[in-house]
């Protein structure tokens, strides 16, 4: 588990990660969003051991971070652009990282190598940007640590891609103690991934919701009234978040237990009712416009 | 995974990304040791073949020129190599990704740190070492290299390791302290040169504003800068035979403490690297809370530089305002220049103006201080009664005497100059007629100091017509010495008869004469040629046994310890005495020194019992210096508009009485202290050509001055 408490960086005058307190469970997928400046690569360079904070402390499975070699164990840090040797092949690459990290699974990065159709024995400076992200995270994988950061790691990747990666951690996370920790400015990139997301602005922390409980208690219903059904009074016995009509399609976010707000509705006798999955954005929206923020102005 | 072996691992991996300093390192003292020795190799069995070195002396120039001290090109590939593998090793720490890198992987700091660090010393010194164990082999293939030729290399390469650690430490320790690397130049730069440069200018500030300032030879500088430094370690006695040939204790002493300087330095880098923050990569500074700090330690000397630029174009009449003008100007560009590279940023130029401010008051006081010499440097003297013995250096008293500055040379690792020498060995007790010049130089700097708008060091003799400069040193008992240079009138009574009774000391007598000084060895000495000299009229006594030797010095030392001030006063030298010693033959070797020229000193006519000896030994001073051998003499005189009216004096009797006053024109300026000549007009003397040997046939005119009569 990571347990970052009143975590505070700054860079001289600028504040760039502000009283963050946030835990990360293990074995769920955490995304942290944010948008570009919002904290998130400081947060996550902290996490790795990189920066120190200037207050509060942040412990992986209550280790100290920062100069602990036992604990940097536990984890692989995809930096946002990263640092591949001058001229380095990929193998040379795994040879080093096989050094430091005790469990790396050679094997399991040419089995990945091959999987991706990346040459090995090509210099990594002549990849293009999504082989270098395809590269950082296969020798991250291969590392076989407990803890995986990725910052950005998703931009740049085809949606094919994506999808492979996304199956890839899907894969370690049933097969051994796993929790990747993502940082992304797009929600949309994370949607079908994170179980917990953590929502970044200005360098404080907005939320961190597991979407799981998110999504028990709001729910997205399209529903279609007769023409002369005058539904108004219904939607007042909800607790409706949103709230769109597009001809006779009406699409509510609704607060409540699913089967109450169905038995409200079916009142007026709909012709046509379902329930929809949330998606992110929706979720932020229903989460953080309580709080009086404009989700649409933080993430897009 | 141990620490040990963690460390090793990344030495490996470290090594992998370093490729190019290898090769660079390999190649360039491939040349400077396996080519070079193949260069001098031919050079020394050509030399050897037809007989022009015998092959102990090529031994000895193989070792020292090839192996040793004197091979430039490795000591300078050593002192590139040093900085060049302290920034490529610690560049890590100026690249944000890098910085992410190594900062996130299961690796201590300090374990990489330590791994680029050592891989530093090792990337240079194992080429080095290499290239010259070839080197050795080359030599030894033709009988070059002896046991003595291989431990004195050895010593050099242990003294040349420690030069090396101690450029390579503090570059490092730049690096470690900027996030940049152009920036960790600038700051290797300063750190190597701002001791020295503090210390230039504080010399150059007592230069401009104390009159009474001693300026001595001896660069003391050199110690605190590592490249000067790594050359002085190395300065070694490669005089003499490979049997004489090694390192003073005094350079091992220092190297010593070098080594010792370099841990410290390694030590507090590797604390700095565990606190240095790693966003510090990219910034100049890695450590925010040193800029200010740093900005005024750098400020101040700058401005000072100014300060000191523009009044040196000036006559002296204008220096205040110049300088002014110099701090304003250097305080603004310091500030701006050092703000702009802390920032990245033109437009930063004047931010942060308190710190600046602050620079620019501590260089005012300081400017101040100098300006109103507020400890009395050029007025005040060290209290009588603590001052236990004292040194007098009179310019115009045996004036151009040199030699024992470069006698000592081989001894000193630094060249001393006659007045430094005796300015530190000259031990007078008596110290009250010391006092008597002291006191008289302060008065004398009391008048001048504020004369015009600066301190005037130029004397004028116009209206200073018996002043003479002369140096002290006033000691006390802990052995501090207080050292000056004075003005002072050696007409006045009450201070001639001080300096005469200073010259009458032992102390200042075997500190001013070469003969006094160095009797025994110059008695003992195997001498192959006496050289008189009379301003370039030389006459020699070749093949002089060491009895005559000794005879010859034992007189003129009696003669010598005869002379008075108030005889100098009249009387100017005649001539000259040098020794041309024998080639010092070493008893395994037959290696030459290098310098056999000896001086012994000036004679005068008083020295009748020496001039009487050269003369058992051929050399006929007395035949230039009799009236009887002169054919005539020209008064030099010129109109106001230059033409020439000089007049021919060749009346016998006009000849014999004007000859007694003259002296020869360099002569009469032996003794300028106290000895006054005229020297408008002055006086061609023509001796006849009989008088003057063969070979020097041509050269029979001497250039003379009138000499005067003191009053009294």
């Amino acid at each position: 588990m990571i347990e970052a408490n009143n975590v505070t960086k700054r860079f001289g005058d600028l504040t760039a990660v502000d009283d963050v307190t946030l835990t990360i469970e293990e074995g769920k997928v955490f995304g942290l969003i944010g948008t570009n400046g919002a904290g998130k690569s400081t947060f996550l360079r902290m996490l790795s051991g990189v920066l120190t904070p200037d207050e509060g402390n942040i412990d992986i499975d209550d280790m100290k971070i920062f100069e602990n070699p036992e604990c940097k164990e536990k984890f692989f840090f995809i930096s946002d652009e990263a640092y591949f040797f001058l001229n380095a092949t990929s193998d040379e690459m795994m040879r080093f990282y096989s050094k430091w990290y005790p469990s790396y699974d050679k094997e399991r990065y040419e089995k990945l190598m091959n999987s991706f159709g990346l040459d090995r024995k090509r210099k990594i400076s002549t990849f293009s940007k999504g082989m270098k992200k395809q590269l950082s995270i296969i020798l991250g994988l291969s590392a076989k640590t407990k803890y995986i950061f990725c910052d950005e790691t998703f931009d740049g990747l085809d949606p094919v891609m994506r999808q492979a990666v996304k199956s890839l951690f899907a894969s370690d996370m049933s097969e051994r103690d796993f929790t990747p920790i993502i940082a992304s400015h797009n929600l949309r990139e994370l949607e079908d991934i994170c179980d917990t997301v953590g929502l970044l602005h200005k360098g404080g922390m907005l939320m961190s919701e597991d979407l799981d409980e998110v999504k028990g208690d709001v729910h997205k219903i399209q529903v279609v009234f007769p023409t002369d059904t005058d539904y108004a009074p219904l939607l007042d016995r909800l607790r409706v978040l949103e709230n769109e009509k597009r001809g006779s399609l009406l699409t509510l976010i609704v607060r409540g237990q699913e089967k109450e707000i169905k038995d409200i509705l079916s009142e007026g006798s709909p012709v046509f009712m379902e329930s929809l999955p949330l998606s992110l954005e929706e979720i932020f929206i229903t989460s953080t416009g309580v709080e009086g923020y404009d989700i649409k102005k933080i993430i897009y | 995974m141990t620490s040990k072996r963690s460390f090793i691992d990344m030495m490996r991996e470290d090594l992998r990304r370093r490729i190019w300093p290898i090769a660079l390192a390999l190649i360039g003292f491939f040349f400077a040791f396996p080519v070079l020795a193949l260069i001098k190799l031919e050079d020394h069995v050509n030399s050897l073949n037809q007989g022009l070195d015998s092959l102990v002396s090529l031994q000895h120039s193989f070792t020292v020129y090839t192996l040793g001290p004197n091979n430039g090109f490795a000591i300078a590939g050593l002192m590139i190599m040093a900085v060049l593998n302290a920034i490529h090793g610690m560049k890590y720490l100026h690249n944000r990704q890098e910085a992410d890198f190594y900062g996130s992987i299961p690796v201590l700091r300090t374990t990489k740190f330590n791994a680029a660090f050592v891989n530093g010393i090792l990337i240079a010194l194992l080429p080095y070492i290499l290239m010259q164990i070839l080197a050795v082999m080359i030599g030894a293939s033709r009988g070059f290299i002896t046991g003595e030729g291989i431990l004195f290399t050895v010593e050099t390469l242990v003294l040349e390791t420690v030069g090396f650690l101690i450029i390579y430490t503090v570059i490092v320790l730049a690096c470690v302290l900027t996030g940049h690397t152009a920036v960790a130049v600038a700051a290797g730069g300063v750190l190597s040169f701002a001791l020295p440069s503090y210390m230039v200018l504080i010399e150059a500030y007592k230069s401009m504003f104390f009159i009474t300032l001693y300026e001595e030879t001896m660069n003391k500088t050199w110690y605190l800068c590592p490249f000067t430094l790594f050359m002085n370690i190395l300065v070694s006695k490669t005089d003499g035979g490979l049997s004489q040939t090694g390192y003073h204790l005094k350079n091992v002493l220092t190297a010593a403490v070098t080594l010792v300087i370099s841990i410290v330095i390694y030590l507090i880098t590797n604390k700095l690297v565990k606190i240095r923050p790693a966003e510090a990569a990219g910034k100049s500074m890695s450590f925010e809370k040193t800029k200010p700090f740093i900005k005024v330690i750098i400020m101040i000397p700058v401005a000072m530089t100014f300060g000191a630029f523009f009044p040196s174009f000036t006559n002296g009449s204008t220096t205040y305002p110049w300088l002014v003008f110099g701090l304003i100007v250097g305080i603004i560009l310091g500030h701006a220049v050092i703000e702009i590279i802390y920032e990245f940023d033109f437009k930063a130029c004047m931010h942060h103006i308190p710190s600046g401010l602050v620079a620019a008051v501590i260089t005012a006081a300081v400017a101040l201080f100098f300006v109103f010499d507020f400890t009395g440097y050029d007025t005040k003297l060290p209290d009588r009664d603590k001052t236990v013995s004292a040194a007098v250096f009179i310019p115009g008293i045996e004036n151009g005497m040199y030699g024992r500055g470069y006698a000592l040379y081989g001894e000193e690792s630094y060249y001393m100059s006659d007045s430094d020498i005796c300015m530190s060995n000259m031990n007078l007790t008596d110290i009250d007629d010391v006092y008597v010049l002291a006191r008289a130089g302060c008065d004398y700097a009391k008048k001048y100091r504020w004369h015009g708008s600066a301190p005037d060091k130029n004397i004028d003799y116009e209206d200073n017509p018996g002043y003479n400069q002369i140096s002290l040193t006033l000691r006390n008992a802990s052995g501090h010495e207080y050292k000056r240079s004075y003005y002072i009138d050696t007409k006045d009574a009450e201070i001639f008869d001080a300096l005469s009774r200073i010259y009458s000391t032992e102390a200042f007598r075997k500190n001013t004469y070469e003969v006094l000084a160095d009797t025994d060895k110059l008695q003992d000495a195997d001498v192959n040629i006496i050289r008189y000299d009379s301003s370039g009229y030389t006459e020699t006594a070749d093949s002089v046994s060491r009895k005559d030797t000794k005879r010859l010095v034992e007189a003129m030392t009696k003669e010598t310890e005869a002379l008075t001030l108030d005889y100098l006063r009249e009387e100017a030298p005649i001539g000259y005495l040098e020794f041309e010693l024998k080639p010092g033959i070493t008893p395994e070797e037959d290696i030459t020194y290098y310098d056999t020229n000896r001086p012994v000193g000036y004679l005068y006519p008083s020295y009748t019992e020496t001039l009487s000896i050269l003369k058992d030994l051929g050399i006929d001073v007395r035949e230039r210096n009799d009236p009887g051998n002169v054919d005539y003499v020209l008064k030099l005189i010129y109109d106001d508009d230059g033409n020439d009216i000089s007049e021919r004096i060749s009346d016998r009797a006009e000849i014999e009485k004007l000859f007694p006053d003259l002296v020869n024109q360099d002569y009469a300026a032996v003794n300028y202290a106290v000895f006054e000549a005229i020297h408008v007009p002055s006086y061609e003397v023509h001796y006849k050509p009989a008088s003057i040997r063969e070979e020097y046939e041509g050269s029979n005119v001497e250039f003379c001055v009138q000499k005067v009569k003191p009053e009294g």
